[in-house]
């Protein structure tokens, strides 16, 4: 025991259990152990103080003459690339922890406006901006953006800290080994990375050691097959039809759908002819629908199953079933209509909510622009409006929103689905163009005067002055300013957006 | 400092707390404002608020000072917090103007306040009762030994019964002496023990941390004890252990050291409602180092004159002791730069030689600034260390987002790192990758 260790020992048993002896050995005693006994052994004093004094030697001596832990330089980290851009302005940079604290919206146009300026990120803001990425529940800025605006060193830094999944799995490399030993989590991003590397080599994987995996794990390995999914994956995918467990099967066929040259697709198809049918008439045509099929077994291999929860009767469900999993673009084709026409006979037809529920899911599911755009523009009501909104590519989404603006007469608050509307709109891409924020900006100075919008119009207007083209901040300001229907913090708070948007942009060398 | 000096960060850090954070930038719009101005020395406006009058407020850049005709207590107030936003959030909204009378009366007021200060400064002190003092000095004296005796009695009743018993007291078991140690004028020792709560609870190995800090109480009540045989400066040290405050008069009226100083990094630290930020400075010709401490109780804001990385040219003068580190400043001139981190020692084995002689001459220096030229960032068995060029480990104590900074900033090489060393750990609290500064923990940037 050392001289520390017998004292600290001494200390926590008390004294009055322990009694603290001087130290032995004292002819070959370090002049540190002569001094402890020095203090150890002063009569005047209690055992207590005695202990106390020593003490004080032991630690004093310890602290001046700290001896450090030494290492080799195996432990150092892989050093990264320097990265030799100058650093942003202080004023761009600054913005970001104001973008964090109050308007995370903001954060498209400063990562935009970061990548303009050509110029790297302060290197020790790289962690706050990483962190908010990875905590941000909105969508994800675009990898390549990303990846300009972080620079060498924030790619880097990224790797460095498994929090920060950011710039997807296949940053950081993955070993086989991990498919094998990780848990769910690092097993799913193992096989994703592989997928992306090798697509041939995840498959393989997948199947080799199809029969381990749980249920669940087989359910999930299957759908990442989805990144770089070709017809070379169909047999893995039949094989998997024949899995005792729905999900996996429905993984599987989900897969499959996309995959128009699959035995799978064929059958769909075969079973929507079956269903579907158009007759033609000299002025007019029409759907027939023929239910006069049963659930089979071939049905329940293919994922499907015999009712759905949110669709009344067995045959509607499995109806539902078929179209959704069928391209819409094959049933463009083959049926010769246009995507106006389909919708007009859908909703002619006696099945028509069954009909459009089953088109809905598979034009979300393929993300078919024709049948969407269509579906939007038309005057139906859809529940899912807004997953259907989400799908359209940008210029689609200017078309719509447009188009509900015309149709509202500018009062897109007061409109029947006035609030799913303001919500895709919330929801729309940055940047929104100047055309379309012209419009908007019109119809907003016509809801800016009129009463009963209070509830919508506040968080309506941060939206617009969060995203709309630049043109009209100053016009918005202005309106807002003297806006009898806003509260003076809702003023307050779109005044200091449109005070730190101009900040961002006034950044960028570009303005 | 110029107006243009100051950032967002800098500024939101002078807020007395979080509400009147919100509450001023909410002020920081133009459409608040009225009959605003500005020149090279302040920023004054008006803001209407729930009374028939509008609010005047105005800064002085110089500190930065605040002054609102509002009945708000904090300080400063939203309003001025407002304004300041405003100004440097939209630079230009606020255009140059020739300051009002109210303004001008304000600053005439404080440059009179600030003369009057030097003067007394130059005067010295008023003449003392020294009867009188003489007098009170003796009852605190015996205020204070008869206190510390109580102290040694329960120290070591503590070591009679085994520090085992200690482990499971409370928070109050610890406040119960320090708040004795508060009634026999020993707020320092009361500090220590308040310390000792926590060490308790504070995992592995906590015996050893626990006796390390009771042994050194009572090194210092047996200084205490025999004070007069003490040299003068240990005397002053030990007083200061014991929380006997120095008059600042006597301090600035010592001599001073001329200097280019360095604001090398700060830490803030709290204590109940009081913060305490510990300025860390190194003279370019002298190599002397320096703390300059501010304090900040409840609401009211700490001081930012001196901003981390830049160099000041200031007269600094020392509070006695052994080893003479905390100062206060005399007086500064020009504008403060921002430089590159001064780099001190080649590597932790020279930090530590220096560290030892100071430790030596004062066994209760806390805390010891290091700035090594070149660390590195490393894991070793999970744990987060700075390896110098021998390969010398240098244990740390840093919150997480502060690590992620460090090892942003260095990208796996070696940096020049400011830190506080405490005998154990290095908490760090600047950096210098070569081309720039980078502050720590209060998360200023320059």
């Amino acid at each position: 025991m050392t001289a520390k260790e017998t004292l600290v020992t001494a200390a926590l048993l008390g004294t009055e259990n322990h009694t603290m002896e001087p130290l032995k050995n004292i002819d070959q005693a370090s002049q540190l152990e002569l001094l402890i006994n020095d203090a150890l052994t002063k009569e005047e004093a209690a055992p207590e103080s005695r202990l106390l004094s020593a003490a004080s030697i032991v630690f004093q001596y310890e602290r001046a003459g700290m001896m450090l832990l030494q290492t080799d330089t195996d432990t150092d980290f892989e050093i990264s690339d320097e990265d030799t851009r100058p650093v942003v302005s202080d004023r761009l940079s600054s913005s970001f922890r104001r973008i964090v604290e109050d308007f995370p919206k903001l954060k498209d146009e400063w990562f935009v406006q970061v990548d303009k300026s050509k110029n790297k990120l302060p290197e020790d803001l790289l962690p706050e901006v990483l962190d908010f990425l990875a905590s941000s529940k909105q969508e994800p800025v675009n990898p390549e953006l990303l990846k300009r605006v972080l620079g060498p060193r924030g790619v880097w830094l990224c790797s460095m800290n498994p929090e920060w999944k950011i710039l997807g799995d296949a940053m950081t490399p993955l070993s086989v080994d991990l498919f094998d030993t990780g848990d769910f989590d690092t097993r799913c991003s193992a096989l994703s990375f592989i997928r992306e590397e090798d697509p041939a080599k995840a498959r393989e994987l997948l199947k080799n050691s199809w029969q381990e995996n749980t249920p669940a794990e087989r359910a999930a390995f299957t759908e990442i097959l989805k990144n770089k999914l070709s017809q070379d994956d169909e047999s893995l995918l039949e094989f998997a039809l024949d899995d005792t467990r729905m999900e996996v099967r429905q993984a599987a066929g989900s897969l499959l759908a996309f995959l128009p040259d699959s035995a799978y697709s064929k059958r769909m198809k075969e079973r929507f002819d079956k269903i579907v049918g158009i007759k033609k008439g000299f002025m007019s045509s029409k759907l027939e629908i023929n239910v006069s099929f049963e659930y089979s077994k071939d049905m329940k291999r293919d994922g499907m199953n015999q009712k759905l929860d949110y669709v009344q009767g067995e045959k509607a469900g499995i109806v539902v079933q078929v179209i959704s999993n069928i391209n819409p673009e094959i049933i463009i084709k083959s049926s010769g209509l246009s995507p106006d026409k389909l919708l007009k006979l859908i909703t002619e037809s006696e099945w028509k909510d069954t009909l459009l529920v089953g088109l809905v899911q598979s034009s979300i599911k393929f993300q078919n622009q024709e049948i969407l755009l269509s579906m939007l523009l038309s005057d139906i009501p859809y529940l899912l409006e807004i997953e259907m909104f989400a799908e359209l590519e940008s210029s689609q989404k200017e078309k719509v929103v447009a188009n509900w603006i015309e149709k509202s007469n500018g009062n897109l608050i007061a409109a029947h689905n006035g609030f799913r509307h303001i919500e895709c709109i919330n929801r729309m891409d940055y940047p929104w163009s100047q055309k379309l924020s012209d419009k908007i900006f019109t119809a907003m100075q016509k809801m800016l005067s009129e009463k009963n919008n209070e509830y919508f119009l506040a968080p309506f207007t941060l939206t617009v002055a969060t995203f709309a083209d630049s043109s009209i901040l100053d016009r918005l300001d202005k309106a807002t300013a003297d806006c009898a229907y806003l509260s003076d913090s809702s003023i307050d708070c779109i005044h200091s957006l449109i005070t730190l948007r101009k900040t961002i942009l006034a950044s960028s060398p570009s303005s | 400092m110029s107006p243009c000096n100051y950032n967002r960060d800098q500024v939101l850090a002078l807020a007395p707390d979080e509400s009147s954070r919100k509450a001023g930038e909410g002020l920081a719009t133009a459409r608040k404002w009225s009959n605003m101005g500005l020149d090279e020395r302040s920023l004054w406006g008006e803001c209407q608020g729930s009374g028939a009058r509008p609010y005047q407020t105005c800064i002085d850049f110089a500190e930065p000072a605040f002054k609102c005709t509002c009945p708000s207590r904090k300080f400063p107030c939203k309003h001025g917090l407002g304004l300041f936003l405003l100004h440097v959030n939209e630079p230009g909204v606020v255009i140059a103007a020739e300051a009002p009378e109210w303004v001008l009366g304000w600053l005439d007021k404080r440059v009179e306040s600030k003369e009057k200060k030097e003067r007394k400064i130059k005067e010295g002190p008023q003449p003392i009762d020294g009867e009188a003092q003489a007098k009170r000095q003796a009852k605190r004296h015996a205020n204070i030994e008869d206190g510390l005796g109580e102290l040694d009695r329960w120290l070591c009743d503590r070591i009679r019964q085994g520090l085992a018993k200690v482990q499971a007291e409370s928070y109050e078991f610890w406040d119960g002496m320090a708040a004795r140690m508060v009634d026999a004028q020993a707020p320092g020792m009361a500090r220590m023990l308040r310390a000792c709560a926590s060490i308790a609870s504070s995992g592995e190995n906590w015996q050893e941390r626990l006796l390390e800090r009771l042994s050194i109480m009572h090194l210092a009540i047996q200084a205490y004890g025999r004070l007069a045989s003490l040299s003068l400066e240990m005397q002053s040290e030990v007083k200061q252990v014991m929380g006997l405050t120095v008059n600042q008069d006597d301090v600035l009226k010592s001599t001073g050291v001329s200097d280019i100083w360095q604001v090398m990094g700060q830490s803030i630290e709290v204590e109940d409602k009081l913060k305490v930020k510990r300025s860390w400075l190194r003279g370019g010709k002298t190599n002397k180092w320096a703390m300059v401490l501010s304090f900040a109780h409840g609401m009211q804001p700490l001081d930012v004159s001196l901003m981390p990385g830049s160099f000041i040219l200031a007269e600094l003068a020392y509070y006695p002791g052994v080893m003479p580190m905390r100062a206060l400043i005399k007086t500064r001139d020009g504008e403060p730069l921002v430089a590159p981190l001064t780099e001190v020692y080649a590597d932790a084995d020279l930090a530590l030689l220096d560290y030892a002689k100071a430790r030596a001459s004062n066994p209760w220096l806390e805390v010891y600034p290091f700035s090594i030229e070149s660390l590195a960032p490393v894991v070793v068995n999970g744990n987060f260390y700075l390896k110098d060029t021998k390969g010398n480990l240098l244990n740390t104590k840093i919150d997480r987002l502060n690590k992620l900074r460090l090892l942003s900033v260095s990208g796996g090489r070696p940096v020049c790192v400011f830190g506080e060393w405490d005998g154990a750990s290095l908490r760090p609290l600047s950096m210098n990758n070569g081309t720039r500064y980078f502050g720590l923990e209060a998360g200023l940037k320059s």
